[in-house]
């Protein structure tokens, strides 16, 4: 151990070193460390050094060079170093590491001679200078950093412009050349409003201020380059900050997006002028973008549906049950499956109209299910043709089913597709009639050789499509037992299915036959009533022929027949029902002339319609009662007269009519009984069942007919 | 002898022809009759030997009084409009006049197979 020589100093040199910051230590001429300060002392706590005397009296050289100093250059360099201050008094300074396990440490040791005594001493300080050091090291990255930006920045393809916050360009890399020609040494210090095009609406520094608060990170402009050219610019904004965090200026990355803007504007007109629905979902269902035509039709703008729950927009609120469809569709879709089905969507003014719909999933590169896409295609003139379609065919349905004819048709299966109303009495024991084979509907209703050959007939007409028109059919039918008669024919059809099929249509001739025998019968009894009447002409000539000279015959013949053909016509008028009395005796008096007839003929009675027999025999009489009584009776002479009454009794069961003869020549009783005498008296009475009264009164000649009523009003049928 | 004949027929002036037909033919008409019942009843009270007969008495067949002659073996004529096939009851030996008749057919008729 070196004998130290302290100088008298040294005490207050203790004091002075001890309010220093660093870790200060005094080494005497020989190296011996002499004092050291408090820091110093705190670090050797700190650090795990020598814990007793702090190094006090060691040699500072040995701790740098000897096995326990720090053995590399460095301490090799420190001791040179002080041994340098130490012979020649010069002052040594340099920097060096001491990191702990946790922690860089970067230190400063700064060696100062000074003398007493004629003796050279030094300062040893160490100061730690970690926080200047990474402050250096920051720069140092952060001037790498600038360098590497400055680079990127020049070679970016994307112009990258900076200006202050008045609007002035402060920075214009090459792509911003290009982009827009003007270079830089053109740009800089310039208004960005250089870029603007005439009448752009908004000032730089609004943008500027919509940027500071981030209101405005991404947009589109439109930007004019140095040749006047338009171009469509993506703008990416930032604002640019000071170290210490203040906004010096703004920063713009500027892309050409012209033609995607174009291509996408293309895109959208298109989509825009579509008249179809073709929008874009969340997964969520909410709806994230939708075309025009949905939202003109609609009367919409994009913001009462964007947004919005997709089930719950405009379109679709007319009806709940739509609302749920369209959120189960959805789920479905985002199990990817594509769901289409018509269906109505709300336009303008509440109206609905049908639309093709779908949705479909949209996947992304991975093929998972990112988005819906709904879309939909107006067809409400499709719709309107099929409804169409079906009305005319409902109209011809009914035709079809009113047609007297039957009509039925049998598909490509054999089986009764369609029996029109006229066609289902024939099918009337067939059950179930549509469906039914065909094959055994013919073998229920007819007998096995007849069914046979139908439907040979059939399976020929669907195959060949050839038609076929049969002979008339008759044949007892085995469900009915009865003979029918049907005219048919068949002929193949494309079926609503579009398969073949065949049509039947047949008339029932039973029923025309039926029809006809009527008409026989009508023929036969028409026949046999003219017979009959030529038979009464015939029987009334002869009985005239009898009791006439062949001079008067004619007038007599003619003048019966005539009277005859009246009550023949009233019975005809009357439909064979019935005849009126007040009629039946007007006509037959007419031939007297209306002098007579209107003022020596007096008529009274109540208006009753008498059986078509009773008028044939009424009429006769009364034609006979006035030939008679204008010949020989009361109307030969100018003052006779005839009162003629009908009328029926209290209890309505007679009836009663008489001619009574007044003022006339002198009666005659007739001495035989001719065809005048046998009509008035057997034939009235024999036509109505009742009797007949003659008298030969010298006042004139009253005739009466009286009858049960019901033989006068009841058709005695001959 | 004279014949005794049965009138039936509702036609008053045909009734009255045939009557003089009958006489024509020195026959004696004993009654006419206008309805099938009142027919049917002249032929049980009045003995007759033959009948001349409309077939149709006011929409009434006379197929009755036809059976009831087939019955007694009493000749008779019929007298109408309709033809045999119209009169599917009338045995195929009767005998038919059609209306309207000649006089000369019926007197011949009524001589042949009633006098």
């Amino acid at each position: 151990m070196t004998t130290i020589n302290a100088p008298a100093e040294l005490p207050a040199l203790q004091l002075l070193i001890d309010a220093m910051q660093d870790a200060v230590a005094i080494v005497a001429p020989d190296g011996t460390i002499l004092a050291v300060n408090k820091t110093w002392r705190q670090f050797s706590v700190d650090n795990g050094g020598d814990q007793s005397s702090h190094y006090i009296g060691t040699n500072y050289f040995g701790a740098c060079e000897g096995p326990n100093g720090a053995s590399d250059d460095l301490a090799g360099s420190i001791a040179q170093g002080l041994r340098d201050v130490l012979n020649t008094g010069t002052d040594f300074i340099t920097e060096y590491p001491c990191h702990t396990p946790t922690e860089k440490r970067w230190f400063e040791v700064v060696a100062n001679p000074f003398d007493i005594d004629g003796e050279r001493y030094a300062l040893v300080a160490h100061r730690n200078i970690t926080t200047r050091k990474l402050a250096q090291v920051e720069v140092a990255y952060a001037e790498q950093n600038a360098q590497n930006l400055a680079a990127i920045v020049t070679t970016m393809p994307d112009a990258v412009i900076a200006f202050d916050l008045d609007g002035q360009i402060t920075s214009w890399n090459p792509a911003a050349e290009t982009l827009y020609g003007y270079t830089r040494e053109e740009a800089i210090g310039q208004s960005m409003e250089m870029l603007y095009p005439p009448d752009w609406p908004k000032r730089i520094t609004t943008y500027i201020a919509e940027i500071i608060v981030s209101e405005l990170k991404n947009f589109d402009v439109i930007r004019k380059t140095k040749w006047d050219e338009l171009r469509t610019i993506a703008v990416t904004a930032a604002p640019i900050r000071s170290r210490d965090g203040d906004i010096i200026g703004i920063s713009n990355v500027h892309r050409d997006v012209t033609v995607e803007r174009e291509a996408e504007q293309k895109l959208r007109s298109v989509l825009d002028n579509l008249f179809a629905f073709v929008g874009i979902l969340d997964p969520d269902g909410t709806l994230l973008e939708a075309n025009k035509a949905p939202l003109q039709a609609a009367g919409l703008e994009a913001k009462d549906v964007i947004g919005k729950k997709f089930w719950e927009c405009y379109w679709w609120t007319y009806n709940d049950e739509v609302a749920h469809q369209l959120q189960s569709d959805i789920a479905r879709v985002l199990k990817g499956e594509t769901v289409r089905y018509d269906t109505q969507v709300q336009v303008a003014n509440g109206r609905l109209v049908w639309i093709d719909f779908q949705m479909a999933p949209m996947r992304d590169a991975t093929g998972n299910i990112v988005n819906v896409v709904p879309s939909g295609i107006d067809i409400s003139d499709r719709k309107a043709a099929v409804e169409k379609l079906e009305q005319s065919h409902e109209t011809f349905k009914n035709l079809v089913d009113r047609s007297p004819f039957g009509v039925y048709t049998v598909d490509a299966d054999f089986r009764l597709a369609h029996v029109s109303q006229g066609a289902s009495a024939a099918f009337a024991n067939v059950n179930p009639l549509i469906g039914h084979d065909f094959s055994d509907v013919m073998h229920t209703l007819w007998p096995d050789e007849f069914a046979e050959e139908a439907i040979a007939r059939f399976r020929h007409t669907l195959a060949t499509g050839e038609p076929y028109h049969a002979e008339p059919l008759v044949e007892q039918r085995l469900d009915v037992g009865e003979v029918e008669s049907y005219d048919w024919m068949i002929e193949r059809i494309v079926m609503p299915d579009g398969r073949l099929g065949v049509v039947c249509n047949f008339y029932d001739l039973s029923e025309r036959e039926k029809y006809e025998q009527h008409i026989r019968l009508l023929m036969s009894e028409v026949n046999h009533r003219s017979k009959n009447l030529l038979a009464v002409v015939l029987s009334m000539a002869r009985q005239t022929a009898r009791n006439s000279t062949p001079s008067e015959f004619v007038e007599l013949f003619s003048q019966r027949l005539l009277g005859l053909s009246t009550s023949q016509n009233l019975i005809v008028e009357g439909s064979w029902s019935g005849v009126s009395v007040t009629n039946l005796a007007e006509m037959q008096l007419k031939h007297l002339g209306p002098e007579i007839l209107g003022q020596r003929i007096k008529m009274d009675g109540p208006d009753i319609t008498v059986s078509p027999t009773a008028a044939e025999g009424i009429g006769m009489a009364l034609h006979e009662l006035s030939t008679n009584a204008l010949k020989y009776g009361a109307l030969s002479v100018p003052e006779g007269g005839v009162d003629l009454v009908w009328s029926i009794d209290q209890n309505k069961d007679a009836f009663k009519i008489q001619w009574r003869e007044h003022d006339g020549p002198e009666v005659v009783p007739p001495t035989r009984t001719g065809f005048g005498r046998t009509v008035i008296e057997r034939m009235a009475a024999n036509s109505v069942d009742g009797s007949v009264d003659i008298k030969y009164a010298t006042s004139g000649l009253v005739w009466q007919l009286k009858a049960p009523l019901e033989d006068v009003e009841q058709a005695r049928d001959s | 002898m004279t014949k005794k004949i049965l009138l039936v027929e509702d036609e008053t002036l045909i009734a009255l022809d045939i009557e003089f037909a009958i006489a024509d033919a020195n026959c004696h008409v004993i009654g006419t009759a206008q309805t099938v019942d009142e027919g049917l009843s002249m032929l049980d009270s009045m003995p007759c030997d033959g009948v001349v007969l409309d077939a149709n008495l006011g929409g009434h067949s006379v197929q009755p009084i036809i059976e009831h002659l087939q019955a007694k073996a009493l000749p008779y004529i019929v007298v109408s409009g309709y033809t045999r096939d119209q009169l599917e009851f009338l045995p195929e030996e009767a005998v038919l006049i059609g209306k309207p008749f000649s006089m000369t057919e019926l007197v011949d008729a009524i001589r042949r197979h009633l006098g």
